[in-house]
């Protein structure tokens, strides 16, 4: 970091380089914003898409399963994004690590046990309109979640990527679970749960690599800001 | 492992208070403060990083980088949630990232071995300022240009190994995504290389 330079030297060089701060906005506060963004496209699509939540209560109780699992990766997973950039709240960003991994097990687990085949999930055209939809609907939680996370600590980029970019995408196809009218499991499985959690995954890489790089900027900006 | 706050004894809650009150003092611009904060955390945060079993000589290091990260973070701390939770989470994060990168440099060093042999010549042995013999050696500021010259000379392929494993300190399997071959043909590589610019030192050292 700066070697040849003495710790106490260090010290009064931070202390020089002070400048006063806002502390970042509250875990709770914070989650309840991006709850507030994801509820306002919520809205929207009830006007575009026709949001219908009774709907999966009616289609029975696999339907209330997947909109109950998808509601938790989303939040789970925006809750690990979130909490993981704050020093201190890691007990709470590994419990939130664990509701993602327990909403996917779950998810895996009635793929492995629904009867029928892949073909049962509809036209492909179908599937994937249902995917780029629950992709579109990520983004303003997303991105909301994203600059959070950016005015937070610079490090652990990768548990906030693969953390938001999950748990939008999962959001987004909460909203698509409540308005599509397929009555097939497998297109349920396929089109709303499996396919757009795995498109967060890679997307969690890119915003990973982004804050990793971002972060290092930073590293280097305040050391030379020291060496200066 | 940090205790909690009601586990901590009377003077212990006290000097985390202390912590704090200089830490909010500190977010509105209060230098004094900010000072006084980074003096006390010293002593502790040298006894953490060397719990850690960070290498004696690093430890200072561990400790300034554990400062940088307080400083970056600060906004991060909210005066409604306890200091020290805080400061122990930036303290373990900076010092695992620490003995990460020892352990990388250890299997580095190991690497050179394998290359080379443990009595073989290293690039580091040669670019080491009174490595090996001292009549035997060129001294450093002569060493630095007569180096240069000799890496600029390798091939493209050659270079880019020797700069990556060397230079950049990277592992081999970064050095070989980065480069874009196998692991193999990197220390193959690197290998070539190290043996040319041995032999490019020795011809300068004799003219």
């Amino acid at each position: 970091v700066s070697t040849g330079r003495s710790t106490e030297e260090l010290v009064s060089r931070l202390a020089e380089d002070l400048e006063p701060v806002r502390s970042v906005a509250p875990l709770h506060l914070q989650v309840f914003a991006v709850t507030g963004i994801w509820a306002l496209s919520g809205a929207v699509v009830a006007g575009w898409l026709g949001l219908h939540p009774l709907v999966v209560l009616e289609r029975g109780t696999l339907s209330t399963t997947f909109a109950w699992v998808l509601a938790l990766v989303g939040f789970a997973g925006l809750t690990l994004g979130l909490a993981c950039r704050i020093p201190g709240r890691e007990r709470l960003a590994l419990a939130a690590a664990g509701g993602v991994a327990l909403g996917v097990v779950v998810a895996v687990a009635v793929g492995l046990l629904l009867p029928g085949s892949l073909a049962d999930a509809g036209p492909l055209a179908q599937c994937m309109d249902c995917v780029g939809r629950c992709l579109f609907l990520a983004i303003p939680s997303g991105v909301l979640a994203l600059v959070l996370a950016l005015r937070a600590a610079p490090w652990r980029p990768g548990a906030t990527g693969i953390g938001v970019a999950i748990g939008a995408t999962s959001l987004g196809a909460l909203l698509v679970h409540l308005s599509c009218p397929s009555p097939s499991p497998w297109h349920w499985l396929i089109a709303h749960a499996l396919v757009p959690m795995a498109s967060g995954v890679p997307v969690g890489l890119l915003v990973a690599w982004v804050l990793h790089r971002i972060g290092q900027r930073s590293r280097l900006a305040t050391s030379r800001l020291l060496k200066a | 492992m940090v205790r909690r706050r009601r586990d901590l004894e009377p003077a212990a809650r006290a000097e985390e208070d202390e912590r704090a009150g200089w830490m909010a003092a500190a977010q509105r611009g209060d230098v004094g403060a900010y000072e006084c904060l980074l003096t006390s955390l010293l002593p502790p945060l040298r006894a953490f990083v060397r719990r850690r079993g960070v290498e004696a000589s690093e430890v200072e290091d561990v400790v300034q980088e554990i400062l940088l990260l307080i400083h970056r973070a600060r906004h991060t701390w909210r005066a409604d949630r306890p200091f020290d939770p805080w400061m122990w989470a930036i303290a373990r994060n900076a010092s695992t990232d620490a003995l990460r990168r020892q352990s990388r440099e250890r299997s580095r060093r190991d690497h050179a071995a394998d290359l080379f042999g443990e009595g073989g010549t290293d690039i580091e042995e040669l670019v080491a300022p009174g490595a090996g013999d001292p009549e035997q050696q060129l001294t450093g500021q002569e060493l630095a240009p007569a180096l240069t010259e000799a890496l600029s000379r390798l091939p493209a392929s050659q270079r880019e190994a020797v700069e990556l494993l060397y230079v950049e300190q990277l592992s081999v399997a970064e050095a070989a995504a980065r480069a874009g071959v196998s692991p193999g043909a990197l220390k193959v590589r690197a290998h070539r290389g190290s043996r040319a610019l041995r032999e490019a030192l020795r011809a300068e050292e004799e003219s």
